[in-house]
């Protein structure tokens, strides 16, 4: 009784990402699956639950073989997976997801809406969401969307389930009602395997542990036996990040002045400098504004009325994205989806930002080849398309395209969404330098207050649109601590 | 949850459809008597037919360019098995099968062996044209007289074609009511995440093809019915016509969203506005330009308002999630 996966082959063109890969996960077991960027461990998922063929290798589920790489029959044997990219179809609703595949029918043919409902809601209420039922996914929040597509993967009763990064960007009270159901399925002799990069969550939800890398599997067994300075070397080398980092030797030098500025349609206007060689995080409960204002600054929504902002000396042209970043502010999206043209070259998605900035000069293949390099990134050649690299690698390569650009705000939208702590690492080096040594204003956001308080010089905590705190590490009270009390006490205060 | 009537996909198009016939009204204020009734319904039974089955091709994001070819192939393969001496009803069933037929072969071709929608239907209406200029190259024969008498008729001041429509529609209920259609629009919306999330895709996109081609298969069977003739031709504009007016009625051209009714509404708007431009007493030279403005200002009309409409519907949905959320 387990989910086998034996001697697993799969190339993606000329890149072997998985090299005759075995694994297994038992009932009640929680394993995860952890390795760098490009490690193969997102395709080892992909296919035991059938939705990527194997060139070579078997599937066996309770000793039945899983013939066909579909979906569907893997599902029939009792696989379920939760997609990173989510499975879910966002103009459906999210009851009408979680019940697609095993609608209840009237007639043999017609949809029988109440029994529909019914199940619906029984699924939708274990994850806490049931409210949402009738409403479509793309109205609901990331985290939600996520829990959503829990549920529909429990829906069907698998007895193994491969978790990609469910919790990558989850507010903590999510990941509780994420613990409560993995608890559960465990509990009732369910197998998992938990694919993360978050280490601290593998230690809370894992026992055993196999770890890949450039997809071979390098170690296997219990996670208790390994530290997290082996972990964070089998993810791709490099030491964990210091988090007591360089500070700046620019910041003082006002760059940015924003006035009027209204995150959320209902709150009072506020006003904020930005600071040139400064990294300033936005912190916060999920949705409190933070991406709206990252999205006014990067030109990305119209301004409200009121909301003005000035750069150097000059205004800064909000509401149009190319005029914002031909003043030299540069936009990186954590969601890969919005940021990358995935059949076109590494080459021409590092040189896609020039094209609002008339005039300048294209950077030659040695500068594209450099900038690279400092985020030793793996790739096949600057011409193969971005699409064929690993999230994480396609992710350094949007970050790295900032170097070429020499900006001057750099916004940072959960920019290291779903990376090893390597490439994290990598990602956070990049921007410190940018700031630090290039003397660029860096605003970011993330879904892990630790590494707002790693990263970030000065932290805002948003609530409602309004900015409830501010920490700063020169003033010495900043800390992932400071930041989730911040929050926290505004929650309970509610 | 009720949605209120504005935030469906057919809205705008019943809203221009409306005004069509007011105008209409206004041109030509006989238009509601029987007779014409009965002329105006069964001229436009078989494009109101024909863009269900384009819709059905749209939702699984295809498109079907060979409707008018096939509904043009059916029509002459009834006249020419009326012409051996076939009974109706051995037609009747003949029509239905070769459509059905028509749209496996088209949905082979895309669901199956994954070839672009729009090449291979665009390839399969020259097959059709040919087979139907085969049988008949130029307009003539003839239906059985009662039958076509019947359809040119009314029962109760209604005309028939009118109520033969009815029961497509109560046809085509059933089908929007089905587990297929909400699959068949998960996987138009997106096929990738369709397909991870278990559905069978290739068989739903075969079997919508298969079901747009019975309506191709009625479509056909009503043109001949109505014309009382065979006619290699007469339907050749039903394939951009009926893809104008699925858009202008809400479907989405690249998939998984609107609906049937909205698809009938557009293609009566621009039956309509044919109508309008006929009515008036331009020259034929104008007419073409005219339908076209308007065309262009209801596609534009459409587009613009749906935008507007799905984005204020969205709005009122997410504050009344986050009015939720806090109680």
């Amino acid at each position: 009784m387990a989910l086998v996966l034996e001697g697993i082959y799969r190339s993606f063109g000329p890149v072997r990402a998985l090299d005759g890969v075995s694994i297994s996960v038992a009932p009640g077991e929680c394993r995860a699956l952890y390795g760098g960027n490009g490690s193969g461990k997102s395709t080892m998922g992909k296919i035991a639950s059938g939705t990527l063929s194997a060139d070579a290798g078997s599937i066996r589920v309770d000793d039945r073989p899983l013939a066909a790489a579909s979906p569907a029959s893997a599902r029939e044997l009792g696989v379920g997976i939760t997609f990173q990219e989510l499975s879910l179809i966002p103009e459906l609703t999210a009851g009408e997801n979680v019940v697609l595949t095993d609608l209840p029918r009237r007639f043999g043919l017609l949809r029988d809406r109440k029994a529909e409902a019914g199940l619906a809601a029984g699924e939708l209420r274990k994850v806490g969401l049931a409210r949402v039922a009738d409403q479509r996914v793309e109205l609901l929040q990331t985290g939600e969307k996520y829990l959503v597509e829990l549920a529909k993967a429990l829906s069907r009763r698998p007895r193994y389930l491969i978790i990609d990064e469910l919790t990558a960007t989850m507010h903590a009270s999510e990941v509780e009602t994420f613990a409560a159901l993995l608890a559960e399925f465990l509990a009732n002799g369910g197998g998992a395997f938990f694919v993360s990069h978050r280490l601290p969550e593998l230690r809370r939800f894992c026992d055993t542990i196999s770890v890949l890398r450039n997809g071979k599997l390098v170690f296997d067994g219990r996670l208790a036996d390994v530290g997290d300075g082996e972990l964070v070397q089998w993810a791709g080398g490099g030491q964990p990040d210091d988090a007591a980092a360089i500070t700046s030797p620019h910041a003082g030098k006002t760059l940015m002045r924003l006035s009027g500025i209204r995150p959320l349609a209902s709150t009072p206007p506020f006003d904020l400098e930005l600071c040139a060689g400064e990294i300033v995080g936005i912190g916060g409960l999920p949705d409190q504004g933070q991406k709206s204002f990252l999205r006014l600054i990067a030109g990305l929504r119209p301004p409200r009325d009121g909301e003005a902002a000035r750069i150097g000396d000059e205004p800064l042209p909000l509401g149009s994205s190319a005029a914002v970043a031909a003043k030299g502010v540069s936009f990186v999206s954590g969601d890969r989806d919005e940021m990358v043209f995935a059949k076109r070259s590494i080459r021409e998605n590092m040189l896609a930002p020039f094209v609002s900035m008339k005039g300048r000069e294209l950077p030659g293949d040695s500068e594209i080849t450099a900038a690279l390099d400092r985020l030793s990134t793996r790739h096949a050649g600057i011409h193969m398309p971005i699409g064929s690299l690993s999230g994480g690698n396609q992710q350094k390569i949007l970050v790295a395209r900032c170097l070429l650009m020499n900006p001057r705000l750099i916004v940072a939208e959960d920019s290291t969404k779903g990376i090893d702590v390597a490439a994290r690492n990598d990602v956070h080096h990049l921007l410190r330098d940018l700031a630090h040594r290039q003397g660029a204003a860096v605003v970011v956001t993330s879904s892990e207050d630790q590494e707002l308080a790693e990263l970030c010089d000065r932290v805002l905590v948003f609530e409602g649109g309004a900015i409830i705190a501010d920490l700063s590490r020169s003033a010495g009270t900043l800390s992932a601590q400071t930041i989730v009390s911040a929050y926290m006490r505004q929650e309970r205060a509610a | 949850m009720l949605r209120p009537v504005w935030s469906h996909s057919a809205f705008p198009a019943g809203i221009l459809a409306l005004a069509a016939l007011l105008f209409a009204l206004a041109v030509n204020p006989g238009l509601l008597t029987t007779a014409s009734m009965i002329g105006w319904s069964s001229s436009q039974l078989g494009l109101w037919v024909v863009v269900l089955g384009q819709t059905l091709a749209l939702m699984g994001r295809g498109i079907d360019l060979s409707v008018g070819a096939g509904v043009s192939f059916v029509n002459v393969v009834a006249i020419a098995l009326f012409e051996t001496g076939y009974p109706l009803s051995a037609v009747i069933l003949a029509c239905v099968v070769l459509g059905l037929a028509i749209g496996a072969a088209n949905g082979t071709l895309i669901g199956i062996l994954r070839l672009n929608p729009l090449l291979a239907t665009f390839a399969m209406s020259f097959v059709l044209l040919g087979l139907t200029l085969q049988i008949r190259s130029a307009p003539g024969g003839m239906a059985p007289m009662e039958a076509v008498r019947f359809m040119n008729g009314a029962s109760l001041g209604i005309p028939n074609a009118m109520l033969v429509f009815l029961g497509v529609l109560v046809v085509w209920s059933l089908i929007a009511a089905s587990d297929f259609w909400l699959k068949l629009r998960a996987t138009g919306a997106d096929p990738q995440r369709a397909w991870n999330s278990g559905l069978p895709t290739a068989r739903l996109r075969f079997a919508s093809y298969m079901l747009g081609g019975g309506f191709v298969g009625l479509s056909g069977l009503f043109v001949t019915l109505c014309v009382g003739a065979g006619d290699p031709l007469f339907a050749q504009p039903y394939t951009l016509l009926s893809i104008a007016g699925a858009v202008i009625g809400g479907v989405a051209l690249n998939g998984g969203s609107g609906s049937g009714f909205g698809a009938v509404l557009g293609v009566i708007f621009i039956g309509l506005i044919s109508d309008v431009a006929l009515g008036i007493g331009a020259s034929p030279f104008w007419q073409q330009l005219i339908v076209g403005c308007v065309l262009l200002a209801g596609l534009a009309a459409v587009v613009l308002s749906g935008g507007w409409l799905k984005a204020r519907n969205d709005r009122i949905s997410r504050e009344m999630l986050a009015g939720g959320g806090r109680t």
